[in-house]
């Protein structure tokens, strides 16, 4: 993309209006992300700045052998994954998962029991249910989602963002459809019958 | 001969493409003999094509209030490698002088009283510099070049003479000849050109994106780094002393001396208060600090659940007197626990009781050094430095 070389080159010699034009073609992304991971417009809002203003203050360091919006995704991900440590360190002993910890986010997931269809569960939109879901899941398993369904990012893009193999990229998708879908089936938008899988 | 397992990922994979034609005629033939595979692929499907829907339009004024806090902050990014400036922050405030810092003060502070208004760039701080040493009181961290709202240790006598990161002038109490002090209060609603709100946000801005100007994983909103353990080892040991003038440091010294309750003021502003926006300020015999958050229910759906309290409350001074030492705690209880509250220390903070020097904090994440020893010798460096 010779249009955005060029905007990079110019906002590392200072130029900041070449720099707005890259935060305008890259808001949405960051800001899906942010939304998504944090759960609120607030934190997102504020997060997105930071990643924004951290790119600004480190363009001289962008080398170009990733994508620009690989380096901003990066810059995003990692301020919201530090956030959410730190609000889950100092709000909650109980927290539901911890990165890399799957068994965890098992547990902590919603018995059936408790939410079956059968009870007087308010059945939610599924949209809705989504988007309550996807804050169940642990920050790694979030992380994917969203980048490959909202942000639309190939695993390749997500494994250049993240330094993961494409491999790795693509099995932790599948945990997380996986997951996302478990605690669907908890609160009362699918059907279990394929709970025998999992 | 796979199991359903093995087809979860199958499954997931063909929803983004990407399959063989191989893959993609083992899969079908499952699915034709699994309805449970079926079931599932079918959930998959509804989630991928719900999940881009969620997909909102951001804020029409983000690219703005980062561009105003561009303009605001610095004419340029930063000039030297960000790896420098994130192992040796104290160098580079040191490279910059502490000459350079006393005169900046001494120049600024009178006018800046006086106008009720800062210039951020007056200083002649190298690039990003200027703000952190002429406007922020409350990340007391900048002299190190890390992120509030859990600011570094920062030992090097050059710290002291900003008593800028040391007084939030109290009402009625304030400290007139001490015009760092005054700077930040005053200059946030006057900014040259600014407005308050993002005046008093670039502060925070600026220490954040000072850790984590940088490509690799930031430091963190809390700036809890190994740049603790780097900024640290090897440092002389912290000084309270001021090196400004007499006739600056003076009036300083007899005003500055903290209570208990105001550097639980200056540590719930500094460390708690975005987090915790509507804590309780406690001022008790056996209590003083701030109740973050009062006894809840963690889980409210789930009434037979658990309940916490968050808080930072006075424990003692330092053995040397120079510091007051929080603590952050969380309390905890359960039905099964008949409801006795526990109580864990989550982390230690340390005030300056002279009112002149950054909050310190216990490290904690030993996930965030390089090892076992750097955290090992940031969390001594934490408990002599409170203790001098």
């Amino acid at each position: 993309m010779d249009d955005e070389k060029s905007l990079i080159a110019r906002a590392q010699k200072g130029d900041q209006e070449a720099f707005a034009a890259l935060m305008e073609a890259n808001q949405g992304r960051i800001y899906n992300l942010t939304l998504r991971m944090t759960g609120n417009p607030e934190d997102a809002a504020e997060l997105s700045q930071e990643a924004f203003f951290n790119a600004w203050r480190g363009i001289s360091k962008f080398q170009g052998d990733s994508s620009f919006a690989t380096w901003l995704y990066r810059l995003a991900s990692n301020a919201c994954i530090d956030f959410l440590r730190k609000e889950k360190r100092r709000k909650n002993i109980s927290m539901t998962v911890s990165l890399d910890d799957e068994e965890k986010e098992r547990q902590a997931e919603l018995p059936d029991t408790r939410c079956s269809p059968e009870q007087e569960v308010e059945r939610k939109e599924l949209r809705a249910a989504i988007e309550e879901g996807l804050q169940a899941l642990s920050e790694e398993h979030r992380q994917v989602l969203v980048m490959r369904e909202i942000s639309g990012l190939s695993y390749a893009e997500i494994g250049a963002v993240l330094h993961l193999e494409e491999g790795t990229v693509k099995s932790r998708i599948a945990r997380a459809r996986l997951a996302l879908r478990k605690f669907l089936v908890s609160s009362g938008n699918f059907s279990d019958s394929a709970s025998s899988i999992t | 001969m796979r199991d359903c397992m093995d087809y979860i990922e199958l499954i997931s994979a063909r929803l983004d493409g990407g399959l063989t034609a191989g893959q993609e005629a083992e899969l079908n033939e499952h699915l034709a003999a699994c309805p449970v595979c079926r079931a599932l692929a079918e959930d998959m499907a509804a989630l991928h094509e719900e999940m881009p829907k969620l997909a909102v339009e951001p804020p029409a004024d983000l690219v703005e209030n980062v561009m105003a806090r561009i303009r605001a902050e610095a004419p340029q990014p930063i000039p030297f490698p960000a790896e420098q400036a994130k192992r040796t922050p104290n160098r580079k405030w040191r490279a910059w002088g502490a000459t350079a810092a006393v005169l900046a003060v001494v120049l600024l502070g009178a006018a800046a009283l006086r106008m009720g208004g800062l210039d951020r760039s007056a200083g002649g701080a190298p690039a990003g510099e200027a703000p952190m040493m002429a406007v922020n009181d409350n990340e007391a961290a900048l002299p190190s070049g890390k992120a509030a709202p859990m600011p570094q240790p920062s030992p090097s006598s050059v710290l002291q003479e900003p008593s800028v990161f040391g007084i939030l002038p109290k009402d009625g109490e304030a400290v007139p000849s001490l015009n760092p002090a005054e700077m930040p209060e005053s200059a946030a609603p006057s900014d040259a050109g600014g407005d308050a709100p993002q005046a008093t946000e670039q502060p925070r801005v600026d220490t954040r994106a000072e850790a984590t100007g940088r490509e690799e994983p930031p430091a963190g909103l809390d700036g809890e780094s190994g740049d603790l353990a780097g900024g640290k080892s090897g440092e002389a040991p912290m000084s309270v002393t001021t090196n400004l003038p007499p006739e600056e440091s003076a009036p300083a010294d007899a005003a500055a001396v903290l209570t208990v309750m105001e550097a639980a003021d200056r540590l719930y502003e500094e460390q708690f208060k975005q987090t915790w926006p509507e804590a309780e300020r406690v001022d008790r015999e056996d209590f003083q600090g701030y109740v973050l958050e009062p006894f809840h229910l963690i889980r409210e759906e789930d009434p037979e659940s658990e309940w916490t309290s968050f808080g930072v409350r006075f424990k003692g001074k330092g053995e040397g007197g120079n510091y007051y030492i929080f603590v952050l705690y969380q309390e905890y209880a359960d039905e099964q626990s008949a409801l006795e509250r526990r109580t864990w220390e989550l982390e230690h903070l340390g005030v300056p009781v002279s009112g002149n020097g950054d909050v310190l904090t216990e490290p904690q994440n030993i996930d965030l050094f390089d090892s076992q020893d750097a955290y090992d010798a940031a969390c001594s460096s934490f408990w002599d430095e409170v203790n001098q």
